[in-house]
């Protein structure tokens, strides 16, 4: 961690240009206490995914190895600090790696608090697909498998949280007869890493450790989050407060009000305790609509536009059956979702399925919303595939970008995985909800089946489209908090937190897919998002990591029956604490700009720098975000030089009068742009 | 039978034809629509109330006006506005709906109630009557109007006026003659003084022996000298009259080996490196007898002329790299997929699509063999050899590549249009066959040229800080192809342009001695077609702190940029320390060979044979980049992209409003613009001190006159993108119709402003 800090130091105190500072401050000013602390512990996830985005690079062994010696690195760095930019402290810190590196204890182990070892293996090979293969000593932790070579010049690192496993595999060589063993860690977070170790008498069998650690809930074991003890100096538990999103939104208005049916969740029980419904509508009605719509979950409104009062509502299937069941009272609510909004005497339901599947579950009891039934509703299939079509096509995904790639045939194996495709649909469907909002003035019903999957992805992308709010730092943890995690998106099962069942047909990237479909609108619209793209794939790391209690479980009943707040630290905790680090430096605030991405696959690109960061070759380009800084720094540089300047010539004489001074808006030091160095 | 002479204004005024059924958003001009016109440019046909497409769906944003063929364009004359606020710079040749006639590709006549279509050619008759014109053009656009209002016979006359001047049978009938020759009437005064062939513009046209003489010593090629044997095209017909070569060859010996070579053409000098290597083209040896004797003059030449006496290495661009028919077939499916087939229906295969066009194929091919090329020079420290059966196609592709990846001032844009004007003009390549202006033989029409740009642009996208210009720059500069009055893109080599004047100055009897006056200006004076303002489009913002300078402490200090040498390196590293794993692994691997039987499968260990050159790319990826060192591109599938600003600029459906890489560009050139104003404000306080002058050159802001296009605004809040920048910018779709029959979807239907979907199966169809 102490590593990070001359980042905050420098780019809060740019450098004196032409000299060396004279007193470098202390380095860890920004949050010292649990800073200080942990000194030690280096391989709490900040430092990895500040390594990654800093470099952007597919790092499959990490280089997070020392800390204690940034401050070699900076005095050493002092001498050419001279040349300007204050920002690049990450290249120090590398600088630092490779020569610290020969002080470092070889087999010192950075753990994060809380982490304790669990096992040794020494004599390990590592069968890297990319190098060949690496001999060194494997240590399991409670958090991760870490393993480390020293020899040959630079060190070689492997750092895997094992929250990320998915599947542990051994192949066994009986011709040997020494007790070679092979093994093999699938990952959900797209690659694989192979190994061969020798089974040692009187050891416990590194697999029989990881397979324990990896997959606790089926130890009896808790999730490591329960046992990290990092201290941030942020709560990010505090970040979602529904009551204050909702009237953030305007809410309650003459419409719409809060209502406390769920407050036990009763009602549904995996939907949040605190539910906007319309006024009008009494508890025996909405009680009624719940037996109405799969697993209870009625429409409830997730955003109310600021001018047209047009709404996004969410729900699940109506259960109409085979016999076309009817609801008086859903028949109702939609009736006064619609009358809600003055501008429109329509209202638009988007049916994320496809129509042929909506019309099978009709079958087995679930259904559609019948025009005749419902006046005035109109009725769109989005035609996107279900969860388990999704988990195949990042499966293929996978084969394509790892361990190797196909020189000849790139673009058509993307082709065939799909993967585009499904981005390209949500994407399509959410650019129409937002439409249907903003030009159409329209009030719309989200759904699918359950209303926690494709309803999640596709509200949650309308919402990022039509309320900037949503695209800044703090919005997207809101957006994310209230449309996926209060909303009962079942991340346990679809992620297997701890489980060993690696075939759970429960399981799918949908969550994965949503923030590719952020990135791609990133890719986009590149000055409109506060965050950066490190943001999002630390988002996805913590996913899986089972480090922070974000994720876990599958609806906020869940969480609050296992003290998740009170128990483990919010993702956003560590976020929030560095937000510099998170934060895109082209960002400008298109307030009440809707932003509609172009869903075509023309401009939809496989995003490698996550997909495929694992493979060394592929370099990203050299980041323009980086020369941003740099002519931010620049100017700061300038700025305060021509100040000086100023200073010297009002204090000499003639130059006093001179109008020049407040002619040039650069004067002023302070840009909002500053705080994004 | 077409000749210039006969060009007299044909203009023919229709009452407009009886109708019985009168549109109702008919509006007849009230003023008189008049073309506007360059010196020299004749109207040819003309026909009114032609109706300009601009929506595919409806013709609610239609156009209407007079349809104009002249001697240089097709242009389209209108009092109405285009529907929706829209950007597009304007060239100062051609109006907003103007279109040279070197542009066309294909003119296509339509009759919707017949069913009927046709492609024009020349002189060619039309048995109906055409309600529809389409125009294919060559930058990509396609262009169509509808005759449902305008008479019948107008209508075909215009038609055929077009397409027969689309065609000239003949160099001279093309605009540019006309437009010198207009020139050259123009007041002696003016002729005097501001139009010198030079137009003004810094770059070398390399037409001297002095221009040469300055390459040879910015590149310290001291063994080598220019050589003026081909003086008046005396040795070599498609060579320049001075060109560089071993300064130990003599003018006998060479004259004598032109002999056995294609065209005479001698091996001709590029570029030395700073290590002393050279790099040289030439065509192959057409004697067979003679290749040995002469393959070993040539090199021991080129050995004596390098310092260390290197060797020699031949690289054969003919076994290597794609010939000119596969480029221009690849271009041809490129352009079907981007722009013709339509857009729904190409998405869900778009990525197989591009794949199997092979254009990024080709553009990897060129770019792999070049950077092999670097790696000979400058890892090997051997001077390489050029070879093409003529010497005029890839051998400017690759050796002009070779030097924009060594030589930083190939990335400055004069270095840039030097290194065009070297090895492109000069060097003899046809770009009046290859550009096809004649449409004559389309056999002999081959993208070359815009491959060259691809690449450059791909070197471009991957090191963005590396490139004074923008890749605006070099769509711009692919169009002015298509605008036949620059002598850049006119002629197939110098001599070509020397004698095609000479003869055009006795056709219209220009006194003896003074042909010198009738010229061509080069496209590189860029105030031809540019306002000094839109100029700016050309200038990267990202570039900003290389060429310039700033002021610290009383004296003047280059910005270097060592921290972001640092930055790489972290970038890097982690290669670096991935190879040491391998070699450490090296040593590991016999300790535990009892590991080696495991299954193979389960390993998958990949023991590549590593070339020499693939382990100098290895070491070079594993260090920082340089932006103004060497820059090798990453030739990975995922690293080489489509070039979406020249390919996707002009269809409707694929631009993204509001958004795109001109949203960073937006804030990256208010920045660069607020940097220079406090560059000039330093500047300013320190008066007129001894302090080192900035340097001279492009890079110099003066201080009333900004280099960045956006200027760093008033208020201190920062403000999102204007909203009329898109991802074509600085070009608009808009009034571009990309197919004849345009599919509604739902984006399409949003960018067109219509707020009603179609039903819920028609989409559910369309999506699939």
């Amino acid at each position: 961690m102490d590593k990070q800090a001359p980042a905050y130091d420098s780019a809060d105190s740019p450098t004196p240009p032409g000299g060396v500072r004279p007193n470098r401050k202390p380095r860890t000013p920004a949050y010292s206490g649990s800073r200080q602390a942990s000194v030690e512990a280096l391989d709490s996830p900040s430092s990895s995914h500040v390594e990654w985005c800093k470099q952007l690079i597919a790092a499959t062994i990490s280089s997070q190895i020392s800390g204690s010696i940034s401050s070699d690195a900076s005095a050493r760095d002092g001498k050419d600090l001279g040349e300007g930019a204050p920002h690049c402290n990450d290249a120090e810190n590398h600088q630092a790696l490779k020569e610290g590196s020969m002080q470092v204890q070889m087999d010192e182990v950075p753990l994060v608090p809380g982490e304790g070892v669990k096992a040794i293996a020494k004599d390990v090979m590592y069968v890297c697909p990319f190098s060949g293969s690496v001999t060194g000593t494997m240590t399991i932790t409670d958090y991760k498998l870490y393993f480390a070579c020293f020899e040959g010049g630079s060190p070689f690192i492997l750092d895997v949280n094992l929250g990320a496993v998915s599947r542990l595999e051994t192949i066994s060589v009986p011709s040997n007869g020494n007790d070679t063993k092979g093994l093999e860690l699938v990952c959900k977070d797209m690659r694989s890493l192979r190994f061969a170790y020798k089974k040692e008498e009187n050891q416990p069998d590194v697999v029989e450790v990881l397979a324990k650690y990896a997959f606790p809930l089926c130890k009896d074991l808790t999730l490591f989050a329960f046992l990290y003890k990092e201290a941030f100096p942020v709560d990010g538990w505090k970040v979602y407060d529904p009551l204050m999103e909702y009237k953030r939104q305007g809410l309650p208005n003459e419409s719409w009000t809060f209502s406390k049916i769920n407050t036990n969740y009763e009602l549904c029980e995996t939907y949040p305790s605190l539910l906007v419904i319309p006024t009008s509508i009494k508890d025996e009605d909405i009680k009624r609509v719940a037996l109405f719509r799969a697993k209870h979950r009625i429409p409830v409104l997730s955003w109310i536009h600021p001018e047209s009062q047009a709404t996004i509502v969410r729900s699940s299937q109506p259960l109409v059956g085979p016999s076309d069941r009817r609801c008086k009272e859903d028949e109702r609510f939609l009736q006064t979702i619609m009358d809600a909004n003055a501008q429109s005497h329509k209202l638009t339901i988007f049916d994320a399925r496809q129509s042929s599947v909506a019309f099978t579950n009709k079958a087995k009891d679930g259904g559609y919303e019948s025009e005749s039934f419902y006046p005035n509703v109109e009725l769109n299939f989005l035609e996107i595939p279900n969860i388990h079509v999704m988990r195949e096509s990042l499966r293929k995904l996978k084969e394509v970008v790892y361990p190797t790639i196909d020189q000849a045939h790139w673009y058509s194996a993307i082709d065939q995985t799909h993967w585009l495709e499904y981005i390209r649909l949500l994407l399509a469907g959410a650019v129409r909800i937002a439409d249907k909002l903003e030009s159409g003035k329209t009030s719309v019903v989200v759904r699918c089946s359950d209303g926690w999957d494709r309803t999640a992805q596709l509200s949650s992308l309308a919402m990022l489209m039509l309320d900037s709010y949503y695209r800044t730092l703090r919005g997207f943890q809101v957006l994310v908090e209230k449309e996926w995690i209060s909303f009962g998106h079942k991340f346990a099962s679809r992620v297997g937190h701890g489980d060993e069942n690696h075939a759970n047909s429960e399981r799918s990237p949908l969550f994965t897919q949503f923030i590719d479909c952020v990135w791609q609108m990133t890719q986009q619209f590149p000055a409109a998002f506060e965050f950066n793209e490190l943001f999002l794939i630390t988002v996805l790391d913590h996913l899986y990591s089972c480090l922070f209690g974000t994720f876990l479980y599958n609806s906020e009943q869940e969480r609050i029956a296992k003290d998740v707040q009170t128990k483990t630290v919010s993702l956003w905790s560590y976020v929030n604490s560095q937000p510099e680090d998170f934060t895109n430096p082209f960002y400008v605030d298109y307030e009440h700009h809707v932003l509609y991405p172009l869903a075509s696959t023309r401009h939809l690109e496989l995003w490698t720098s996550y997909y495929a960061r694992w493979n060394p070759r592929m370099r990203p380009q050299m980041p323009v975000h980086q020369t941003l800084k740099e002519l931010l720094c620049l100017r700061t540089e300038l700025q305060r030089k021509v100040e000086e300047l100023q200073r010297e010539a009002s204090s000499s004489l003639s130059l006093s009068s001179s109008s020049e001074r407040t002619s040039s808006p650069s004067h002023q030091g302070g840009t909002p742009l500053h705080s994004a160095v | 039978m077409f000749s210039v002479k006969q060009l007299k204004p044909t203009f023919k005024s229709y009452l407009p034809p009886v109708q019985t059924d009168v549109k109702k958003n008919i509006q007849p001009p009230i003023k008189k629509l008049e073309a506007r016109l360059l010196p020299g440019e004749i109207v040819v046909n003309e026909a009114n109330f032609v109706r300009k497409c601009i929506g595919a769906e409806s013709s609610h944003d239609d156009l209407w006006g007079k349809l104009i063929c002249t001697n240089f364009k097709v242009s389209f004359i209108t009092h109405d506005a285009l529907p929706k606020e829209r950007f597009q710079v304007a060239n100062r040749l051609l109006g907003e709906h103007d279109i040279p006639l070197t542009c066309l590709e294909q003119v296509v006549t339509v009759n919707d109630t017949k069913g009927k279509k046709k492609v024009l050619g020349s002189n060619q008759k039309l048995k109906f009557n055409p309600t529809e014109l389409i125009l294919y053009c060559k930058d990509l656009r396609i262009v169509r109007f509808c005759f449902d209002e305008a008479g019948p016979e107008s209508a075909k006359k215009v038609c055929l006026a077009i397409a027969h001047y689309t065609h000239p049978a003949d160099p001279q009938l093309l605009f540019g003659f006309e437009y010198v020759w207009r020139q050259y009437h123009g007041s002696t005064e003016e002729r005097m003084n501001g139009s010198s062939p030079r137009g003004g513009s810094k770059t070398p046209l390399f037409d001297c022996s002095s221009e040469w003489d300055r390459e040879i010593k910015r590149t310290g090629a001291a063994e080598w000298r220019v050589c003026s044997i081909n003086e008046r095209y005396a040795i070599s017909p498609s060579l320049p009259e001075y060109f560089v070569v071993p300064a130990s060859l003599a003018d006998q010996d060479l004259k004598q080996y032109s002999q056995f070579f294609t065209d005479q053409r001698i091996p001709l000098w590029c570029w030395n490196h700073p290590n002393g290597s050279a790099l040289v083209r030439m065509a192959s040896i057409s004697d067979p007898l003679q290749q040995k004797r002469l393959d070993q003059r040539i090199c021991n030449a080129i050995i004596k002329s390098h310092p260390q006496r290197s060797e020699v290495v031949k690289s054969d661009l003919d076994k290597s790299v794609p010939n000119i028919q596969d480029i221009q077939n690849a271009f041809v499916k490129i352009r079907q997929i981007c722009v013709m087939d339509p857009f729904e229906e190409s998405e869900e295969k778009w990525l197989s699509s591009i794949e199997n066009s092979q254009w990024l194929d080709y553009v990897r091919a060129v770019l792999k063999h070049s950077a092999e090329v670097v790696y000979l020079l400058e890892g090997k420290n051997a001077s390489v050899i050029l070879q093409e059966e003529e010497d005029r196609d890839l051998n400017c592709v690759v050796s002009s590549l070779v030097q924009i990846m060594l030589d930083p001032h190939y990335r400055t844009l004069t270095g840039f249009q030097t290194l065009v004007q070297k090895d492109w003009v000069m060097a003899g390549h046809r770009f009046l066959d290859r550009c096809n202006h004649l449409k004559k033989n389309d056999k002999e029409q081959s993208p070359l040229f815009l491959l060259f740009l691809d690449c450059v642009w791909q070197i471009m996208n991957q090191y963005p800080s590396a490139f004074e210009f923008t890749e605006t720059y070099l769509v711009v500069l692919s169009d002015s192809m298509w605008i036949p009055v620059f002598s850049t893109f006119l002629f197939n080599c110098p001599r070509h342009h020397a004698e095609t004047i000479t003869d055009f100055a006795k056709s219209k009897s220009v006194p003896s001695g003074e042909e010198d006056v009738l010229h061509f200006p080069p496209v590189w004076n860029w105030s031809q077609q540019f306002f000094v303002k839109d100029q700016n489009l050309f200038h990267n913002p990202m570039y900003v702190g290389k060429g310039a300078r700033c002021v610290q402490n009383g004296a003047v200090k280059s910005f270097r940029r060592t921290k972001h040498k640092s930055y790489s390196s972290t970038l890097r590293g982690m290669p670096s320390s991935l190879r040491n794993g391998v070699n450490g692994s090296n040593g590991t691997l016999p300790r535990r060979n009892s590991l080696a039987v495991l299954k193979a499968d389960f390993f998958q260990l990949r023991e590549e044979e590593v070339s020499p050159s693939e382990h100098f790319f290895r070491d070079w990826f594993s260090r920082p980049a340089d932006p103004q060192g060497l820059l090798l591109p990453v030739l990975l599938p995922s690293h080489l992209a489509l070039w979406k600003l020249y390919f996707l600029r002009w269809v409707p459906e694929a631009c993204i409003r509001g958004g795109g890489f001109v949203a960073a560009y937006h804030k990256l050139s208010q920045l660069a613009d607020e940097i220079e104003t406090l560059q000039s404000q330093l500047r300013r306080y320190k008066g007129p001190s001894p302090a080192p002058a900035p340097p001279s050159g492009p890079s110099r802001p003066s201080s009333d006159q900004s280099k960045m296009y956006f200027k760093a605004s008033s208020s201190y809040e920062p403000s999102p993108p204007p909203e009329y920048l898109s991802s074509s910018f600085p070009f608009s779709p808009v009034g571009n119709l990309c197919r004849p029959s345009l599919h509604g979807t739902p984006i399409s239907k949003f960018l067109n402003g219509a707020k009603i979907w179609l039903s819920t199966e028609t989409l559910a169809n369309e999506t699939l």
